[in-house]
């Protein structure tokens, strides 16, 4: 009896945890425990170990904030790369998002968050002064403001090119539109007019 | 448009209704406190995800219950759809439009459009500035989706305006942030304050005439949006000006002064201020009006006839009132109507269906021919 007590709790605490990541109810959260709980030991061990790797090998990188097992992260120490572009992300999943379309040759920096005066967060609580002392050393002459279309990523935005702008430096900010392969009809009116905004010659 | 049937659990008095047989013409009757004006309430939730008379949603739902849920079948342009609306206690709000979640609310919007005459409308004239921009804000937000996206974009910056406001009051940060608010304030707002002044602008002439005729050419009414910038010439220019100007006081209150969510709606008749100098029985006829006047300009920019809710004022009117609010649907909208009387009812309608409501439950008592 106890022993089923000790077992039912054990599951139970796995649950929990598992619910508490960003995209998984309560639902999916059973769904992974019982996965978990049918699976061979080994798998359960490669599973920890990596969990645990995760932890203790990544960290952000000192230049760009990017996630990365080697610091400076390979984007900024690969020559490939054009360092007098910076794409200004949010977070690091955002550079991964961007690096998928492999459309973007220059270096990155992560914000680490954006503004916002409900949750406590000013301009200095972002990396904000660090991507300021980039400028002169790294020769930098465009940024592109990538931070996501919200009321937030806006301000912050905002602030930034206000920040940069007297510096001698071209402030990009991301355009929005309708997606690729998107038909017009089912667009809604609000993308469809900030793509007329940002319409382009052909 | 037309709603062919309606479903309503956990809302407010109504544990479970499903109700059938809808017709462009419908009576519901009842005692007083049975349920008429909760089951209006429903398709008012359905067009509009809001509630005409409660502070929070929460108090839509059924006493010891955790939710509602309501789902109705709209007819539009011979196409039938199915919306679904649920709402959870702490805010859980879920809508589908033919089973596909839609996540955004000005998605939804839109899909189910209704003008209302109720006791709370009758009182608009006299009631506080919030409720004559809801009024405008619900009119607007059926005919455009981006105007309800402006407002509730609007809203977020506003919130996080009036946050840094109390922390730059508190010495907490610095004020030079306030740009990046304002200026997202100024874009959104802009375009909120040109749709309303556009709404405004198209009921006035409507309001007038209704205004006119029913008063044997007595009544001269005006509506005029007021607006806290100026808005002729360069309105972003002018509303970005005022909000500079105010910035010490805004500082001050820890609160944002200028802009859309501070501006209202004046009613002029015979050349005076509405809200102080006319009659009970003048301001119910100038916002009966003022709805028949949204009931034209909606139909006449979407192309479709709104559903028509009338919560008990109808048999308060006298009866060339009565004949001529219907003669402005003329037998082509779809018209809920909520009475504890239904013996005059034949003489306005041939063709209708009647539902009783007695204690939360609704029992169609045979169409009336």
């Amino acid at each position: 009896m106890s022993m089923e007590r000790f077992s039912a709790g054990a599951l139970e605490k796995l649950i929990n945890e598992l619910g508490r990541m960003p995209g998984v109810g309560p639902k999916s959260a059973q769904r992974l425990a019982y996965y978990i709980l049918k699976s061979g030991k080994e798998d359960i061990e490669l599973l920890v170990k990596a969990i645990t790797e995760v932890k203790e090998k990544v960290r952000y990188c000192s230049k760009c904030f990017n996630i990365t097992e080697s610091d400076p992260c390979p984007i900024c120490i690969s020559n490939k790369r054009n360092k007098t572009s910076i794409c200004v992300v949010e977070e690091p999943l955002d550079i991964m998002a961007i690096e998928k379309t492999g459309a973007f040759h220059g270096v990155y920096h992560v914000l680490m968050g954006s503004i916002s005066p409900l949750d406590g967060i000013g301009p200095e609580d972002l990396k904000i002064k660090e991507l300021l002392v980039r400028l002169i050393p790294e020769k930098v002459t465009e940024i592109i403001i990538a931070t996501n279309p919200d009321v937030e990523g806006e301000a912050t935005a905002l602030f930034l090119s206000k920040l940069i702008k007297p510096l001698d430096v071209k402030v990009y900010r991301l355009a929005l539109g309708i997606p690729m392969g998107a038909s017009l009809e089912y667009a809604d009116e609000v993308t469809l007019a900030r793509a007329l905004e940002g319409k382009r010659e052909i | 448009m037309e709603i062919r049937s309606i479903s309503v659990k956990n809302f407010r008095n109504i544990k479970d209704a499903e109700v059938t047989g809808l017709k462009r013409v419908n009576l519901i009757t009842g005692g007083n406190a049975q349920g008429k004006t909760n089951f209006l309430e429903s398709i008012f939730y359905l067009s509009t995800l809001s509630s005409s008379r409660m502070k929070t949603l929460n108090d839509l739902i059924t006493l010891n219950e955790s939710y509602f849920s309501l789902r109705c079948k709209v007819e539009k342009n011979g196409l039938s759809k199915t919306l679904e609306a649920f709402y959870g206690l702490g805010k859980d709000t879920s809508v589908r439009v033919n089973e596909n979640p839609v996540s955004k609310k000005n998605e939804y919007i839109g899909e189910l459009q209704i003008v209302k005459f109720s006791p709370e409308d009758i009182d608009l004239i006299k009631r506080s500035p919030v409720e004559r921009r809801r009024n405008l804000n619900i009119l607007i937000s059926q005919m455009s989706r981006s105007y309800l996206s402006d407002l509730s974009r609007y809203h977020q910056v506003l919130a996080q305006k009036n946050k840094l406001l109390f922390q730059i009051n508190e010495g907490r940060a610095d004020r030079k942030l306030l740009l990046v608010w304002n200026a997202q304030l100024v874009e959104t707002g802009t375009r909120i304050v040109k749709a309303r002044l556009e709404a405004i602008d198209n009921l006035k002439d409507r309001l007038k005439d209704l205004q006119a005729k029913i008063s044997g050419g007595k009544e001269d009414i005006s509506i005029s949006y007021k607006c806290s910038f100026e808005t002729a010439g360069d309105a972003a220019a002018n509303f970005e000006a005022k909000i500079n100007a105010m910035q010490e006081k805004e500082i001050i209150r820890k609160a944002s002064l200028v802009g859309p969510h501070r501006d209202d709606v004046i009613f002029i008749l015979n050349g005076q201020d509405a809200k102080y100098f006319s009659s009970e029985g003048q301001q119910r006829s100038i916002i009966i009006n003022l709805k028949l006047s949204e009931y034209m300009l909606m139909k006449e920019k979407t192309g479709e006839e709104p559903v028509v809710l009338i919560d008990d004022i109808f048999f308060d009117l006298d009866e060339n009132r009565r004949t001529a609010i219907l003669s402005v649907f003329n037998g082509m909208a779809q018209v809920f109507l909520a009475g504890t009387e239904d013996k005059n009812f034949q003489k306005y309608f041939t063709d209708y269906a009647l539902f009783k409501i007695e204690d939360g439950k609704v029992t169609a008592d045979g169409e009336k021919k």
